[in-house]
């Protein structure tokens, strides 16, 4: 019946049926011929998507959407380059700056490249950085957007594993720092070695006049997180905080979005909502069906059974992770593998907190790795520069991204503070 | 025959829109609510209640606008490498396998809410047939539109229903 499952699953995928669809329809199937009762198949996509944790998913992609649309990256990046932009190839340094920065505002990684790529390509043209390597690197940046928190694919690990959505959050800012410090440092020994300019010189003045005017945006992260880890609101709460107050500042400070915006990007969050929910919805089915014939505790078993050393179990399921995220979509592939692989990553005594860290920077590298990768698709839209032309620049950031990967895996277990 | 079918698509997207926006807001008025009245008054026990519906609610009313415009998340860079003939024989054998899903879920979603009819909602005491209800409905509503693609697909060629998109977010 396993088997049936499985074939049907990657038989209807490949032939382009929604995944959401693949998902049901093949556990449908098995259950069918398995003599199940259907009424099971609503029961639980209904218990899957009825839960409060997972209102802080439109809630923190409709804030990200509010921010991106308005002028609030501008500001954000007229700060970084205020910081950074003196630094011979500094706008390379202000993109990942501007990229981490909205991080801390939004939960995606496609909102995070457009919001940065959007106010910044004309900016890196003017001044003649090599377009493709911009936008790559501009791509690569975004993938921080689901790192630092917030981050929607944290929410729904968190809501699969049973773990504290306030505590990955938590334990997102290093890594996400990490990545941003790795990139940064890339980019600069690009800039000279393709002698890069410097830009505006490095004035107080215009350090407190940017800081002032990207100050409402600033400000986002400080009320969200400092809510979160205050106890003052829970996640989804705050996510609620963080829409009301995009959009106090978008209609009446700013002034950038008027009504028929709202109406338009409220809709648009919706949709992307819907996709991710719709998969989280049939996958409860899936997970339910694989529990009841308890198949995650026998593929752990199955893998302990070639070794236990942690090490190379890791290496093999950071390689899972990876190759998953080069073809299916970020929360997809997080919803069907998180499953699977946290019984087996918590019998070799790897923390869940620490997995979810894993499995969201895994993944979210996947977010620049064609074909399915979101981050590379919306930077040449922003750019208008083919996919093929970014994808060669972004080889270097990618082997920097996956270092960096490695390190948040290995240094908790060297350390020993992983569980 | 194909351009009536096709308005009746864009009729019912027309009517789910401001409903989806509707819930949307509503969602945000609820927690809102929640918040200001722990904060400064006393914590309300239904609005948690509300929240979860609304998200199921939205989840299902926008997968159809999402199913109509062919952004469900696929797979579908293999489908678009094979031949011309093939390619059209996948993708209506893809929307007939989505067709059926759907309709499945109309039958089983309908009977759950008729077992389910003696349930009330623990705070609010809303009858569950209510609440489970936009299952059957958002599936017919899913069905209808892949029926339509069916037709389309059969009639036009491969290129013209999308069945879905790799990524999860539309460009900007």
């Amino acid at each position: 019946m396993t088997a049936l499952l499985f074939v049907l699953f990657f038989l209807f995928m490949l032939l382009g049926v929604p995944i959401a669809v693949s998902i049901g329809a093949s556990t449908m199937a098995a259950l069918y011929f398995q003599g199940v009762p259907l009424m099971v198949v609503t029961q639980q996509m209904f218990q899957g998507i009825n839960s409060f944790a997972l209102v802080a998913v439109p809630m923190f992609i409709l804030a990200g959407d509010l921010m991106a649309q308005g002028k609030v990256s501008e500001k954000l990046v007229n700060f970084a380059d205020s910081l950074f932009g003196f630094l011979k190839g500094g706008l390379s340094i202000v993109a990942v700056l501007a990229g981490m920065f909205f991080a801390a505002i939004s939960g995606s990684g496609a909102a995070t490249t457009a919001a940065v790529g959007s106010s910044l390509v004309p900016e890196l043209r003017k001044k003649g950085y090599d377009p493709a390597a911009a936008a790559s690197l501009i791509a690569a940046a975004g993938t921080i957007g689901v790192v630092i928190p917030p981050s929607v694919p944290m929410i729904i690990y968190a809501v699969i594993a049973q773990q504290s959505v306030s505590k990955l959050f938590l334990n997102g800012f290093i890594p996400g720092l990490i990545m941003g410090l790795g990139l940064m440092t890339i980019a600069i020994t690009q800039a000279y070695r393709r002698n890069y300019p410097r830009g505006t010189a490095l004035s107080l003045a215009t350090i407190w006049r940017t800081l002032k005017s990207a100050s409402w945006g600033l400000m986002t992260p400080v009320i969200i997180l400092g809510g979160i880890f205050s106890g003052i609101f829970t996640p989804s709460e705050a996510a609620v905080v963080a829409v009301n107050y995009a959009l106090l500042v978008s209609l009446f400070i700013y002034r950038d979005l008027k009504l028929p915006d709202i109406y338009r990007i409220l809709i648009r969050s919706a949709i992307t909502t819907a996709v991710i929910m719709f998969v989280i919805a049939t996958s409860a089915v899936l997970s339910w069906t694989l529990s009841s014939w308890q198949i995650p505790g026998a593929i752990a078993e199955s893998v302990l059974s070639l070794s236990t050393d942690p090490y190379i179990i890791m290496l093999l399921v950071v390689g899972i992770i990876l190759l998953t995220g080069v073809f299916i979509e970020t929360a997809s592939a997080l919803i069907i593998l998180t499953p699977v692989l946290l019984p087996l990553v918590l019998q070799l005594g790897i923390d869940p907190i620490h997995f979810g860290l894993i499995i969201v920077v895994g993944l979210a590298i996947g977010m620049i790795t064609p074909p399915v990768a979101i981050n590379l698709y919306v930077a040449s839209s922003v750019t208008g520069l083919p996919l093929e032309r970014i994808t060669r620049a972004i080889v270097p950031y990618l082997l920097g991204l996956i270092t960096v990967l490695l390190l948040v895996v290995y240094i908790p277990i060297f350390l020993g503070i992983s569980g | 025959m194909l351009g009536m079918l096709k308005r009746t698509e864009r009729a019912i997207d027309a009517i789910m829109q401001p409903i989806v926006f509707a819930a949307m807001v509503a969602l945000i008025v609820v927690i809102t609510l929640q918040i200001i009245s722990r904060v400064f008054f006393t914590a309300v026990g239904w609005t948690e209640e509300v929240a979860r519906f609304l998200l199921v609610w939205i989840t299902f009313m926008a997968a159809t606008l999402a199913f109509q415009r062919g952004r469900h998340i696929a797979v579908s860079f293999v489908v678009n490498a094979l031949p011309v003939r093939i390619r059209q024989v996948a993708r209506i054998l893809a929307v007939a396998i989505a067709l059926g899903f759907m309709i499945a879920l109309v039958l089983i979603g309908y009977r759950y809410t008729q077992v389910q009819s003696f349930q009330t909602s623990a705070s609010l005491g809303w009858s569950m047939t209510y609440v489970y209800s936009i299952i059957p409905v958002c599936g017919a509503l899913m069905s209808w539109y892949a029926f339509v693609d069916l037709v389309e697909l059969v009639a036009e060629g491969p290129d013209f229903a999308e069945t879905g998109s790799d990524i999860s977010d539309p460009p900007p």
